[in-house]
């Protein structure tokens, strides 16, 4: 039981060095357990596929396409948000000097009114 | 794997592209790798991770560096990423499955002129195939993602020593079954 559990625990170290590219630091006895399955991990390492130059290419061109489409959305979203607010202001700065003016005009009013009747 | 060239400052110049253009070249490779061996298929593999970097450069402002390190999050994405692409393989596969229900079809088996790279790639798919889905997935981490255990746990919700146990078991099926073969 020991054993095996040592035997799995210089696999596991062992694959890791073969997968990092250090294949070197595997020395020592290595037993046939051993041995065949770090064959079998440098078959499957050894069918990796690289992706091809031209996809890596072509997917950073869509991603880059795709950051300057959500950074124009969320530039427009802030502008948007930019108008909305003044807008507001100005509908509120409208509306205050609209009430100045008529209150003025009120009081102007009863102010003549007042003056002709005295 | 470590390269760290930008996505060029003049087509990209925000803080987020240069941050994630340096991410996708050093994960770009496992990550196809790693879907590759999911599927086995390559032209499936570079949707998929065209897919996943796409997703992930959507929610980029979610990444949380404080909750977990980019490979645990990139490589979860790509993980989502295949087993909805199976659910969908499969639902796709049971419509016409039912619409060719009546029809017997034989398949015959291409001619064995493929390069020895081909047929033990081959090989390699049908022994996965073979094994249980958590260790499809574990195979795939450790050769496609080359991922440490620890990481690996992160991602399939397992402890470290746990995933030890079944690499090492699966390494002995995939040996057992190349034997076979």
């Amino acid at each position: 039981m020991t054993n095996n559990i040592e035997k799995d625990r210089q696999l596991l170290e062992n694959l890791d060095r073969l997968l990092a590219g250090r294949e070197k630091e595997i020395t020592g006895p290595v037993d046939d357990y051993t041995r065949t399955l770090l064959d079998v991990a440098r078959k499957i390492a050894s069918l990796r596929d690289k992706p091809s130059k031209e996809f890596g290419s072509n997917l950073k061109a869509q991603l880059i396409h795709q950051l300057a489409e959500q950074e124009k959305k969320s530039s427009n979203n802030q502008s948007f948000l930019f108008w909305e607010i003044s807008r507001r202001k100005m509908w509120q700065g409208t509306i205050a000097a609209l009430i100045v003016v008529v209150i003025t005009g009120v009081v102007l009013l009863v102010t003549l009114l007042s003056n002709r009747a005295g | 794997m470590n390269t760290r060239d930008d996505i060029t400052p003049e087509a990209s110049p925000s803080p987020t592209g240069e941050v994630f253009g340096r991410l996708y070249e050093q994960y770009l490779p496992g990550v196809f790798q790693y879907v590759n061996y999911r599927v086995g298929d390559s032209a499936t593999a570079e949707d998929l991770t065209s897919d996943i970097f796409s997703k992930a450069l959507t929610n980029f402002a979610r990444y949380d560096p404080g909750k977990g390190a980019f490979s645990t999050w990139i490589f979860s994405i790509a993980r989502n990423t295949v087993i909805d692409y199976y659910r969908k393989r499969d639902r796709e596969q049971q419509l016409r499955k039912k619409e060719t229900e009546s029809k017997t079809q034989q398949f015959s088996e291409s001619p064995e002129d493929e390069v020895t790279r081909a047929d033990e790639s081959r090989k390699l798919h049908e022994c996965l195939s073979l094994l249980k889905p958590n260790e499809q997935e574990l195979i795939a981490l450790k050769f496609g993602g080359e991922m440490t255990n620890r990481e690996i746990s992160r991602i399939m919700g397992l402890s470290e020593s746990n995933v030890g146990t079944i690499l090492c078991r699966t390494m002995r099926k995939l040996r057992d079954c190349f034997l076979e073969k």
